[in-house]
């Protein structure tokens, strides 16, 4: 049994028990505050969780998006919509992260606890590892996707041209962490079958 | 593989069974049957050399090369 593997496995399943309580909890805290407001008639609004720095928002001053706005305080994007409408795009965006962060977590325990077992070099590590590669890469590349899409989004009203500023979440070192994920798959596969040799070598 | 193990056969002609042979030169009777039947990779000198000692045989008596096709 490895030490570190195996208190990372304990935490891995400490932090997903810890997820789902939370994603509950913040769903049933929506449900409670969006379906009486609905009823009283009043108004929420939808934040993307997408926009700008801060710094960048001083920038730009107090800019309208249609009816959207720019919130100075956190750089995000909000739109007025109904309670309901709210509710429904806020529980399904939870899906939408939490869903994936508990598969990726799921994967990331199975690795470590292969690890713990002794069988860092099974056939199956290979593939997980560069699924976790896989999916982080398509984290950061979404985000950086998504805030080109609201960096041309705001620019293409300006009759001076698009906005002189860089757009935010394009972490380049996030996508190279995750390529460099991948490349650590293929050692692991290489690993596997270095392994599946020795094991066949009389 | 077009190496082909004819453990079987010098095993035969010794009157040997693989177990017997196994407890001559201390390898399990597993991995025996995994050179003996071809699914082997790779094999030890030493292994070679414990089994061609106990058979009273070459390492060419063991392999024979078949090309394929």
């Amino acid at each position: 049994m490895n030490r570190l593997s195996h208190t990372i496995v304990r935490v891995l399943d400490v932090a997903v028990i810890a997820i789902i309580i939370g994603a509950i909890a913040v769903a049933t805290i929506e449900v409670a505050v969006l379906l009486p407001a609905q009823s009283l008639g009043a108004k929420s609004s939808i934040t993307l969780p997408v926009g700008f720095a801060p710094s960048t928002v001083a920038q730009l001053g107090s800019r309208t998006l249609g009816q959207g706005s720019i919130g100075t305080m956190n750089g995000s994007l909000s739109f007025p919509a109904a309670p309901a409408t709210a509710l429904t795009l806020q529980l399904a965006f939870l899906l939408i992260v939490v869903v994936p962060l508990l598969l990726f977590l799921r994967l990331l325990r199975s690795v470590f606890a292969s690890v713990d077992h002794g069988e860092p070099f099974a056939d199956d590590v290979a593939r997980k590892v560069r699924w976790l590669g896989l999916g982080v890469v398509a984290l950061y590349a979404s985000k950086a996707i998504a805030g080109i899409t609201v960096w041309a989004f705001l620019s293409r009203d300006l009759t001076s041209g698009p906005l002189p500023l860089r757009p935010s979440g394009i972490d380049p070192l996030g996508l190279f962490v995750g390529f460099a994920i991948i490349a650590l798959a293929e050692a692991f596969r290489h690993g596997s079958q270095l392994r599946a040799d020795a094991d066949l070598t009389v | 593989m077009s190496i082909e193990v004819r453990l079987d056969h010098l095993l035969l002609e010794r009157r040997m069974t693989l177990t017997e042979l196994s407890e001559r030169v201390g390898i399990t009777v597993a991995n025996l049957s995994i050179l003996k039947t071809g699914k082997a990779r790779a094999v030890r000198f030493t292994t070679l050399d414990a089994v061609c000692r106990e058979l009273d045989c070459q390492p060419g008596d063991l392999f024979r090369f078949v090309p394929e096709g």
